[in-house]
């Protein structure tokens, strides 16, 4: 899994799938069974469907909740750090 | 020929790193994480490693590894969150472990997700809830917590990565999921 999609094409990662989440956070917000399952049970998809070494998928869900904090700012869409 | 993980760029880091930390280990002092990792040798990589999926995922055997430095207080050792050069032991989680029960050694995290639901980081009992479901034919009896900093990517190559990987073929893992954090 990757929310950091520039750093984990430069490594080469075999099979990957792409969240927008927050770091620490990579399957949605906390409680939400829902779409925690979701989020697993696309990357299980991917995980089939990908043919090609370093392939990925994009998933389509996005953080529903107030921005997490880190050190004072909010961690928004795509920050991984 | 279906690539493998090649292991010649780990001489040639282990040359770029050891010079990198020189430079870098008084910017890490200072907690200069941006300054130091500006100049970090990161390897360079040909090609993906690939093995093919040999199964349904319906009928395979998943282990999960999070980096989020996860270990069992009382239990494991703790990560060393203190060392300037990271931490790149590794923890073995049994599959039975109540999340609730776990402890976060990774210090470069906003912390408030996991503590109240370790399953974003380390998805156990989702991955039971889809198990019970017929999407995945079982969890592997252990699951891996590594360090999310631990920049010797070298040192992870050669040591972290295989002693999980052997202890996962043990155990008959036909996939990994890994959760960086």
């Amino acid at each position: 899994m990757s929310n950091n999609p520039a750093a984990t094409a430069r490594v080469r990662a075999p099979r990957w799938v792409r969240v927008r989440f927050p770091r620490g956070a990579m399957f949605g917000e906390p409680g939400n069974r829902a779409k925690q399952r979701a989020v697993l049970r696309d990357t299980l998809a991917a995980l089939a469907a990908i043919a090609e070494p370093g392939g990925s998928v994009d998933l389509p869900y996005r953080w529903e909740a107030p921005p997490v904090q880190w050190r004072g700012r909010p961690l928004r869409e795509g920050s991984y750090s | 020929m279906i690539p493998r993980s090649d292991p010649g760029w780990i001489a040639p880091f282990r040359a770029r790193y050891d010079v990198w930390w020189a430079a870098a280990r008084p910017l890490v002092a200072a907690h200069d994480y941006a300054a130091a990792f500006k100049t970090y040798p990161w390897p360079a990589f040909d090609t993906a490693p690939w093995t093919p999926v040999a199964m349904p995922v319906a009928a395979a055997r998943l282990a999960v590894v999070t980096t989020g430095g996860l270990y069992r207080p009382g239990v494991d050792r703790p990560f060393d969150a203190e060392a300037p050069e990271g931490d790149a032991t590794w923890r073995a989680i049994p599959g039975d472990t109540p999340l609730g029960s776990l402890a976060i050694a990774h210090a470069h995290f906003a912390h408030e997700v996991a503590a109240a639901d370790m399953n974003t980081i380390f998805p156990l009992e989702r991955l039971e809830e889809l198990r019970r479901a017929g999407a995945l034919g079982a969890l592997a009896p252990t699951h891996y917590s590594t360090m999310g900093y631990a920049p010797n990517a070298a040192d992870v190559a050669e040591r972290t990565g295989p002693a999980i990987a052997a202890r996962m073929r043990d155990e008959g893992v036909d996939a990994a999921l890994v959760v960086p954090v």
